[in-house]
């Protein structure tokens, strides 16, 4: 196997990043002059149609975790590891039946903090607090690593200067527009993940013999090819939970059902988990062809820009490879970071200032307030991401977390009466039996033991002591 | 044929023994010594063996990292056994780390040298150990059991309370 590592000079990948930025940052201005209030600020107005909000929740689904992790897991994994990650287009899926309900019961609401809070109490809506921040900081800060890594294995840009710029570039945007521009600049960036991955997956499919292909992996890595290979099955039900636990409790995904017009979310998350699924096995198809073409990786973290890199610059696309993938997976992460920012930073003020500080925001001190907190929730991203975590760690290390919050979500949502102690306690064991999961046993348990033991918990709820749930209690979540 | 001629010299004396006198010696030793010293710097070696021998794989990915400071045009071989009798060559090129995967369950060897194939590094173990198979069936049948009912459950709570929220 050689060295076949392709990567554009530095000025090239600094022009191409700067002036995507500049692009998205004057979007963002000019979308975010429809917010006139907090409202639009924050949920875009409750108008978005089908397309935008299919866009939009397909594009931040398409994170740097699926472009960049999509490749490690069909790498490490084979092809289950490639399923494994298809598999959280579920969550998408199953969070089409949840919009309906969510708008029924929550009219008035803003964040996902609202349904815990009146739904679990003070304790409940806490803990929910502490497990969202905690996943969308980790989410967060994986994917500026991400960044950082991303312009530093195909420009030579040191990872500190790449992961700031794609930072500020998102923050400012974000600042300047909210969920309108985060809304509008997704549509665009969701096109543009979609055509670069289908040209990149069609250059592999023509360079590759699919016959040698085969003999290669099943001679150099024939653990791709095994069927009951463990790490890659259980990778599938841990990946399905984790995707459901991420979708069903963020914000991102609350914040895009309450912006969304009553009728069409469901058809748009829908749609876009459709739209989602094959992502993955494209970006993860890629890497598979890594060894039969005679592709080095030097870094698992760095799969998917090297394997894409080397394919384009040996179709004689020359630079232009390395600026096709850069501006693929810089709008594959920005369009995750940006909304990310956004609902971050609503929670933070809505459920954090408002709620548990009691602090009065009126009209004139709202986006004053909500650009402190954006620009804070930056700095905060960046000292996380400055020592440069291993990618997979920090992103999985809170899927036992959000994996317990699948049931309470589930029985808030649906169910009549529960026994909210004993769902509070489900959390909490399946989250630290889940942790305890991660280093015990491997990370490919830990979202399914935390998923695992919530549920017990829950469907012990609804049995043991239950309490009547009364709807009118969320309806008037406004107040 | 001069590995016949030395053979030939070795078979004829083979009955007296060889004698060096003391100036010999040292030059050998210093010969030797210079030789060996010129290797030891030189010689390619894998940076992070400790690790990688001392913890094994559970998916079989492995990461190899070395030294090359001067660039050196470098080769790996994978062989099932420390005499690399058969070997696979796996990376050549002028790197300084490679990432190997599907590496079945069992221990794996791997040397570096120059791609010459002159001089390799002291063979190094990799082990991979998969999870094991009575508690992956286990928690298969929990994957199974769970995800089942999740998605069971978000289905009847739907549909028991879509008249409702379309009302």
């Amino acid at each position: 196997m050689t060295e076949e590592v392709f990567s554009i000079s530095r000025s090239t990948g600094w022009i191409t990043v700067i002036l995507l930025g500049i692009i998205w940052v004057a979007l963002g201005v000019y979308w975010g002059r429809r917010a006139k209030n907090a409202e639009g600020f924050m949920l875009a107005g409750r108008n978005v149609g089908l397309s935008l909000g299919s866009a939009t929740a397909m594009a931040t689904w398409v994170t740097s975790n699926t472009t960049m992790l999509a490749p490690v897991f069909a790498l490490t994994l084979g092809v289950w590891g490639m399923l494994a990650y298809s598999t959280a287009s579920f969550g998408l899926l199953l969070f089409a039946l949840f919009v309906g309900r969510i708008r029924t019961l929550l009219p008035a609401g803003v964040t996902a903090g609202d349904f815990f809070r009146l739904r679990y109490g003070r304790f409940g809506w806490s803990l929910f607090l502490i497990i969202t921040m905690l996943y969308s900081l980790s989410w967060l800060v994986s994917m500026a690593i991400a960044g950082g890594d991303l312009l530093q294995a195909l420009a030579g840009i040191p990872y500190l200067q790449g992961m700031s710029l794609i930072l500020i570039v998102c923050v400012l945007y974000t600042l300047f527009g909210g969920l309108y521009a985060v809304i509008g600049t997704d549509f665009l960036q969701s096109l543009i993940i979609l055509i670069g991955i289908v040209v990149i997956g069609s250059l592999v499919v023509v360079k590759l013999d699919f016959s040698e292909a085969y003999e290669h992996i099943a001679t150099y890595q024939p653990s791709l090819l095994q069927i009951a290979m463990p790490a890659a099955l259980l990778a599938v039900f841990n990946n399905m939970l984790f995707g459901f636990g991420e979708v069903f409790h963020n914000n991102v995904w609350w914040s895009r059902a309450f912006a969304m017009r009553k009728s069409i979310a469901p058809k748009a998350f829908f749609l876009s988990g459709l739209l989602w699924f094959p992502i993955p096995i494209a970006a993860g198809f890629i890497a598979l062809a890594a060894g039969p073409l005679g592709i080095s990786i030097p870094d698992v973290n760095q799969t998917g820009p090297v394997v894409a890199s080397s394919v384009i610059s040996m179709s004689g696309l020359g630079a232009f490879a390395g600026i096709l993938i850069l501006i693929v997976l810089f709008c594959s992460m920005a369009s995750s970071i940006d909304s990310l920012l956004a609902a971050t930073s609503d929670l933070l003020l809505e459920d954090v200032g408002k709620g548990l500080f009691k602090v009065k925001l009126d009209e004139n001190h709202f986006r004053k307030s909500a650009g402190v907190v954006i620009i804070g929730v930056g700095v905060l991203v960046w000292l996380l991401a400055f020592p440069h975590w291993p990618i997979i760690n920090a992103l999985f290390i809170s899927g036992p977390l959000v994996g317990s919050l699948i049931w309470p979500v589930i029985a808030g949502l649906f169910w009549r009466k529960i026994n909210r102690s004993l769902v509070l306690s489900g959390i909490i064991l399946g989250s630290l039996l889940g942790v305890w999961a991660y280093f015990a046993l491997g990370w490919f348990t830990a979202s399914l033991i935390g998923a695992g033991v919530s549920m017990v918990f829950t469907i012990l709820g609804r049995f043991i002591g239950p309490q009547e749930f009364r709807a009118a209690e969320l309806s008037n979540s406004e107040n | 044929m001069f590995r016949l001629r030395v053979a030939r010299h070795f078979h004829r004396n083979r009955t007296r023994p060889i004698r060096f006198s003391r100036p010999h010696l040292s030059i050998a030793a210093f010969v030797l010594l210079c030789f060996g010293q010129c290797w030891g710097t030189d010689e390619i070696d894998f940076t992070n063996r400790e690790s990688l021998e001392a913890s094994p794989s559970d998916n079989g990915t492995i990461t190899l990292q070395w030294s090359n400071p001067e660039k050196l045009n470098v080769r790996i071989e994978q062989a099932p056994e420390s005499e690399f009798t058969s070997s696979l060559i796996r990376y050549e090129g002028k790197g300084k780390s490679t990432v190997l995967s599907g590496l079945a369950e069992g221990s794996h060897f791997f040397r570096i040298g120059e791609s010459d194939g002159t001089s390799w590094s002291s063979p190094l173990e990799a082990k991979v150990e998969f999870f094991p198979r009575e508690q992956l069936w286990l928690l298969l049948s929990l994957g199974g059991v769970v995800v089942l009912m999740t998605a069971g459950a978000i289905i009847v709570g739907y549909f028991s309370t879509r008249k409702g929220d379309e009302s």
